[in-house]
């Protein structure tokens, strides 16, 4: 029993890792042609939008259970719910349990009250009478991710964040998680898992000595979602938008971002099992692209919330775009950084991190083109962070450029009169001064 | 897509940063050699663990607290050799012209690709070690367990390689408990002949 109790916990911590990226397009079609789409948005109708979110689920259930009817048990989840004390699901749910109070304390935790409530504030728009079922944790991780637990854990790695550019495309991502906890997949993955004696697979990586998200990496793309999971949460994702008001075609233009960051790295790896076992992304957005469209012909208004998401965001994306320096993945990073300055509102920001794209990576050229960005990002609109005067001195110092250095490294002491480094860069100015 | 990615080169650091490790008993009063730059010499036993050009030395075990020596780093060559595994992404590494800063920046950067990406750091200062001029900082960040850890670096380069001094301990008791002891490793520092 024990053994029994623990091998669930382990592959129930293995299964809350699951990345969600696949989409395909047969699971759209259902709800469509039922016309559950036709719904006025939450914001318009907020009482009726509550009494036709548990009709909708029904609905698409009907049309979905394809695979072990004693595995759905929990899907038609009521607000509030969780299983009974003697079923798989509870042990499931029990391990979650614990899988969170890990999270809560975990040191890559985000623990910054206001974006934690603003984002709490979406999910449970687009959770609706789910609300309080979930409840969301942001991880400081500088990749496009988020995951859901049975337990309705949710996670949102800062990596995304960086890459949504309003409320809406956030919605659509909160309600493609929220869509999986509805449906409660990562049971049905634990149960067919189990079934098809992938279990070992799963015990050796959950106990194989990996720490941290290295662990988390690589149990995610064992266990992702399925393809049809992926689909029905997509489903779900603009279900969710139409009933709270969020413009539905926004849900395919981070995808469309997306592709642009692969599609830029020369050096892409062809051999990435993500890649290999999973339909082409290009799909994903295709099809989202052509139901979002559907879906906002039938609501009355849309709404893409873009300047409140930015308040939140903007103050707290320097820390962001500085983790993703640190992965040293130039082209990827730098195409990123060209699509934040498509329409971004503090454009001296970004290219401040273009111009440090190139000192870090300090091939021929690159010193010209990082003082060139830093030189843009002085006249550009916005404000850049205090230390590109220093970052402006680095690059002058390992030119030789000693004067420049020297006038550099002096305006940034004087803009950050407090800095950290402040006896270091003294101690190299006076060098430069001597040399 | 990148998560993916990243697992090769995360899984090789964390086992060479963390895992089962064969340790040796470093006696009090025996030098032990440094890449050929440096001796050192402990004034109680330590622990330690060598893996290339990694040195870890420990009381009460590396979880716990410990002094981690990235010993000799060459020009182009990252702080941790694992990291080059990765084909896909360029490691951060060492160049001889990096000023204080940078190495900073370079120590905070492979935290990072272990997926630490919670590190702060304190005032960058300057320092000494055996007549060399060195650097020094303070660190701190909240484990994946929520485990407080403490922990500062001593940077110094001699011969045109880094010789970096990493001491990390969990903050309740163990910082402070062999920060004396930490402090004692790197006073007993000695310049070889070269």
């Amino acid at each position: 029993m024990i053994r029994a109790r623990s091998s669930v916990g382990l592959v129930a911590s293995a299964l809350i890792l699951a990345a969600c990226q696949t989409a395909g397009r047969t699971a759209y079609e259902a709800p469509l042609r039922q016309g559950e789409l036709l719904d006025p948005p939450a914001a318009a109708q907020p009482q009726q939008a509550a009494r036709t979110a548990e009709a909708d689920f029904g609905l698409i259930d009907a049309d979905t259970i394809a695979h072990d009817g004693r595995y759905f048990r929990i899907s038609d989840l009521n607000p509030g719910e969780r299983p009974s004390a003697e079923t798989l699901e509870a042990g499931l749910w029990q391990s979650m349990d614990r899988v969170e109070q890990q999270a809560r304390t975990s040191g890559n935790r985000v623990d910054d009250p206001e974006l934690n409530a603003y984002l709490t504030e979406v999910a449970c728009r687009v959770a609706g009478p789910h609300c309080s079922d979930v409840r969301v944790y942001v991880m400081r991780v500088p990749a496009f991710n988020a995951t859901m637990a049975p337990n309705g854990m949710m996670q949102v790695w800062t990596g995304l964040l960086l890459r949504t550019r309003n409320e809406a495309q956030l919605a659509a991502v909160l309600g493609h998680e929220v869509g999986h906890f509805l449906r409660q997949h990562s049971a049905q993955r634990m149960k067919s898992a189990i079934e098809a004696s992938n279990f070992l697979a799963f015990f050796s990586v959950a106990t194989g000595g990996w720490g941290g998200l290295a662990g988390i990496f690589a149990q995610g793309q064992l266990l992702a979602f399925n393809r049809d999971h992926e689909r029905e949460a997509d489903g779900y994702g603009l279900l969710l938008m139409n009933r709270s008001g969020y413009d539905p075609r926004e849900a395919s233009l981070t995808w469309k971002n997306l592709i642009r960051e692969r599609d830029a790295n020369p050096e892409k790896d062809e051999r990435d099992p993500f890649l290999a076992t999973h339909p082409a992304p290009e799909e994903r957005t295709e099809v989202l692209g052509e139901l979002g469209m559907a879906v906002a012909s039938k609501m009355p208004t849309t709404e893409k919330g873009r300047d409140r998401f930015l308040e939140i965001m903007l103050p707290r994306r320097a820390a962001w775009l500085r983790d993703e320096l640190n992965l040293r993945s130039f082209h990827t990073s730098n195409e990123l950084f060209d699509i934040l300055l498509e329409d971004d509102p503090n454009p001296a920001e970004i290219l401040f991190f273009k111009g440090e794209l190139h000192r870090l990576r300090n091939d021929e050229d690159d010193a010209q083109m990082a003082l060139d960005f830093y030189g843009e990002a002085l006249n550009a609109a916005g404000s850049a962070p205090s230390y590109l005067h220093r970052s402006k001195g680095l690059v002058h110092n390992r030119r030789g450029d000693h004067a420049a250095a020297k006038e550099s490294f002096e305006a940034y002491l004087e803009a950050s009169p407090n800095a950290s480094d402040r006896l270091i860069v003294e101690d190299m100015i006076e060098r430069l001064a001597t040399s | 897509m990148r998560p993916i990615r990243t697992i090769g080169l995360a899984v090789t650091a964390l086992l060479v940063l963390s895992a089962c490790q064969t340790f040796n008993l470093a006696e009090s009063g025996k030098p032990v050699s440094l890449a050929k730059s440096f001796s050192i010499t402990p004034a109680r036993d330590w622990n330690l663990h060598e893996n290339g050009k990694i040195q870890i030395w420990t009381i009460d075990g590396p979880i716990l607290q410990r002094m981690r020596v990235f010993n000799g780093i060459e020009d182009g060559k990252p702080l941790v050799e694992a990291l080059s595994a990765d084909q896909d992404k360029k490691p951060p590494v060492f160049e001889t012209s990096m000023t204080p800063i940078e190495i900073r920046d370079l120590f905070v950067a492979t935290i990072a690709r272990v997926n630490q990406f919670n590190l702060k750091t304190g005032d960058l200062r300057p320092d000494s070690v055996a007549g060399e001029s060195a650097v020094r900082f303070e660190y701190a960040y909240t484990d994946k367990n929520g485990v407080d850890k403490r922990g500062f670096v001593l940077a110094t380069t001699r011969d045109d390689r880094l010789y970096l001094f990493d001491y990390e301990a969990v903050s309740l008791y163990y910082y402070d408990r062999y920060l004396d002891d930490a402090e004692q490793l790197l006073k007993s520092l000695r310049a070889s002949a070269a």
